[in-house]
């Protein structure tokens, strides 16, 4: 059975769990966040240690979260071989005639104040599937340690988004986004390019993917030291890069590791992509 | 595609980043507007500024009941006006024949276009800059008559006569200069 | 009916873009009627030609915006800090003169940055107004000097905002300034090392490459590339010491001692590197 949650939260506020409804071992809770200012701009900050999470922009004013946990998987036999029986390696006091109870409090901590909104969970033992449906014009910085992915959707605010696990996937979105993996992939899809300030997307082993929209206008920056270079754009990348005392004699060639550029219809704020061992992938849209 | 009406209200909520869509879409329109009723080239780029800063500053006085590009122009006509009131000394630099407006495309079109393109500009050059803000605002910013008739603050019926009266006087001019021509 | 109905018909459909057909009174009173047909002839070819093609702006017009767009922001995040001591006083709604309105979404502790705005607008204005000859350029070089000062103030404004984006925005600024300023310099290398987003630091690192001064800052890059845990930063990192530092800051990198504190991926570029520039 699923409880929905409607709370409205003028101050700050801190919220603990106990898991309502559950199947194995998983619990599942829906919130309605309303924000104190209506209309006005929203910042999204959301730190989560294990799990997945989905942000959806839509039109609406408040924010729909959905939250599901499950307990960490390695662990899950584990649990599920717990006997009755005093574990030798903690033999001080009995567990006869006692039954295991099985954690399954979901700990997930909510703050807003000031159309400013926290959403964090740090535990490591549990896996936690965020969905989260927010206002369009949100800002959002999002880290997530281990899991899954981070998977944007629809939004035209700021992202600032950290994945050190799983992917970093993004569509219908303008930016300006700065993303970050380690060693997976971080695929975005342009629909807008915002022309206030720098988009960043680096890997370190993972590839970069990206769809810009035809009309875009953007100055395409790429860095790879040992992965490729794949284009659809109507415009050449050339070196931009300079080194300062080699000029003489020698002719324009692509320094490893050197970064190239490709002036977009025309050319507009910067889109940089980065990766040590990745490829860069630049595609166009419709 | 995106609404430009709303895009300004979120402007007046506080995401002034969305200015820089309403920017994009209406900058060279703008510009060429500036330049299209008597300005040089420097000067419109800092009247497009100048109106933009304005946009700005005035968000909450944008109400809706126009649309975006007839409350921007307006704020355009008052950016024009004030500064030949702080420059009086100035001339207005009606330079529409300025080689320096003509652009690479223009070489590769026929001469017989040409040339009726050069009489048409020196037509609209040659009317009264009542009767040319009027075409210019048609033809060339594509306003329709409910976004002048607003902006411009008088009914539907006086425009359309002053319409009429000013392409009247556009075709008048043009016959002479094509007479002259020949 | 009359040639004014018809005239207006016309103009109508063109400035309105809607599509209505002539009425069959219309169609009679047109025919045989030359002169009109010549008018609505030449209606249509003024509207429909393409008498000029539309000029294309510069790019200072965008500079120039995005810039005052940029300091707007940056008003107004530090003003939404005093909004709750403010709030009685802007609740009232009162009609203000133009710079009382822009004032009061700056606030006083930003009065600096609107100074900065109107200065700049102007200094720009003016810059466009000068003619060539030796006083104009004089004021030209020292407006200049201006514009870099501002851009500093602006950079460095903008290389402590929250988001990493906007921390981009304060590298992109810095680069303008030609890195003359060394409260500027050491503000880029503090963030630098401390800086929790790749994508800055790795753009802090792009622009250190037009320091006049290199030598003076080799040693410290030196001695953030050994303590990087970064791949890419301590790539780059050892990337710009190699194109940009001394001879004796590349055999110090290269000496045995620092190489074993380099991850391999980096100990086998610079490898690469070596055999490439002849140290």
């Amino acid at each position: 059975m699923k409880n929905t949650l409607s709370a409205i939260l003028p101050l700050a506020f801190v919220a603990m769990f106990a898991g309502s409804s559950q199947t194995a071992n998983a619990t599942e809770k829906s919130y309605s966040l309303v924000l104190t200012k209506p209309g006005e701009p929203v910042s999204i900050d959301i730190e989560v240690y294990r799990g997945s999470i989905t942000l959806v922009g839509y039109q609406g004013d408040t924010i729909e979260i959905s939250a599901k946990t499950s307990n960490f998987i390695a662990k899950e036999k584990d649990l599920e071989k717990v006997k009755a029986t005093k574990n030798p390696n903690n033999s001080k006091r009995s567990s006869e005639g006692l039954k295991s109870v099985k954690r399954q409090s979901m700990r997930l901590q909510i703050e807003e104040k000031n159309n400013k909104v926290e959403i964090s969970s740090e535990v490591s033992n549990q896996h936690l599937d965020l969905v989260i449906k927010v206002p369009q014009r949100s800002s959002i910085d999002v880290e997530l340690y281990k899991g899954g992915d981070i998977d944007i959707d629809g939004i035209s605010g700021g992202l600032e988004l950290e994945a050190y696990q799983g992917m970093i996937i993004a569509k219908n979105i303008s930016g300006p986004i700065v993303a970050e993996t380690a060693r997976t992939d971080i695929v975005v899809s342009f629909t807008d390019f915002s022309k206030v300030s720098p988009s960043s997307l680096t890997s370190h082993k993972g590839n970069v993917d990206i769809t810009l929209a035809k009309a875009i206008a953007a100055n395409v920056n790429v860095q790879t030291y040992q992965g490729e270079v794949f284009s659809g754009l109507d415009k050449d990348f050339v070196v931009v890069d300079e080194i300062k005392k080699h000029k003489k004699g020698q002719k324009q060639k692509v320094v490893l590791g050197g970064i190239m550029q490709a002036k977009v219809n025309g050319g507009g704020q910067a889109l940089s992509l980065i990766s040590y061992s990745g490829n860069l992938y630049i595609r166009k849209g419709k | 595609m995106f609404d430009e009406k709303e895009l300004m209200f979120q402007v007046k909520a506080g995401q002034l980043s969305q200015l820089a869509i309403l920017f994009e879409n209406n900058k060279v329109q703008l510009f060429n507007y500036f330049i299209r009723t008597g300005n040089n080239r420097s000067l419109s780029e800092d009247l497009v500024q100048e109106t933009f800063m304005r946009v700005l500053a005035y968000r909450s006085s944008f109400s809706g009941s126009s649309t975006f590009k007839s409350w921007m122009y307006g704020i355009a006509r008052n950016t024009i006006a004030e500064h030949y009131r702080k420059n009086k000394n100035q001339t207005l630099n009606c330079d529409m024949d300025d080689e320096e407006l003509i652009n690479e495309q223009t070489l590769a079109e026929e001469y017989e276009t040409k040339q009726k393109n050069v009489i048409f500009n020196k037509s609209l050059a040659s009317i009264s800059a009542e009767d040319r803000e009027i075409i210019v605002l048609s033809r060339f910013q594509q306003l329709n008559y409910q976004e002048i008739s607003t902006l411009l603050d008088c009914n539907l019926n006086t425009l359309k006569s002053r319409m009429r009266n000013a392409v009247n006087k556009l075709q008048m001019s043009y016959q002479k200069l094509v007479g002259e021509n020949n | 009916m009359n040639n004014q109905d018809i005239i207006d018909w016309k103009i109508a459909s063109l400035a309105n873009n809607n599509a209505n057909e002539l009425t069959k009174e219309m169609q009679t009173y047109l025919k045989g009627n030359s002169p009109l047909q010549a008018e609505l002839h030449f209606i249509e070819q003024f509207w429909e030609n393409d008498i000029k093609p539309e000029i294309t702006p510069s790019d200072k017009l965008d500079v120039n915006f995005y810039q005052m767009l940029s300091r707007a922001q940056s008003a107004q995040y530090d003003s939404s800090a005093q909004i709750s001591v403010h709030a009685s006083a802007s609740e009232e709604k009162q009609s203000l003169p133009l710079i009382e309105t822009v004032k009061r979404w700056l606030m006083p502790t930003a009065i600096a940055q609107f100074a900065t705005l109107s200065l700049v607008f102007a200094l720009g204005f003016n810059l466009n107004q000068t003619s060539n000859n030796q006083q104009n350029s004089e004021q030209y070089s020292g407006l200049q000097k201006e514009i870099s000062s501002l851009t500093t103030v602006l950079a460095m404004s903008m290389l402590e905002k929250d988001t990493a984006s906007e921390r981009l925005s304060g590298v992109a600024y810095s680069r303008q300034t030609d890195l003359s300023d060394p409260l500027l310099v050491k503000q880029l290398i503090t963030l630098l090392a401390r800086d929790k987003s790749t994508s800055v630091r790795l753009a802090i690192i792009n622009s250190l490459g037009q320091l006049s001064s290199f030598d003076s800052s080799e040693q410290q890059i030196l001695t953030l590339a050994i303590k990087e845990e970064n791949l890419l930063v301590q790539m780059e990192l050892c990337r710009l010491l190699l194109n940009y530092g001394s001879i004796d800051i590349k055999k110090s990198l290269t000496e045995q001692a620092n190489l074993q504190f380099l991850k391999p991926e980096v100990r086998e570029f610079i490898q690469t590197q070596l055999t490439v520039l002849y140290i």
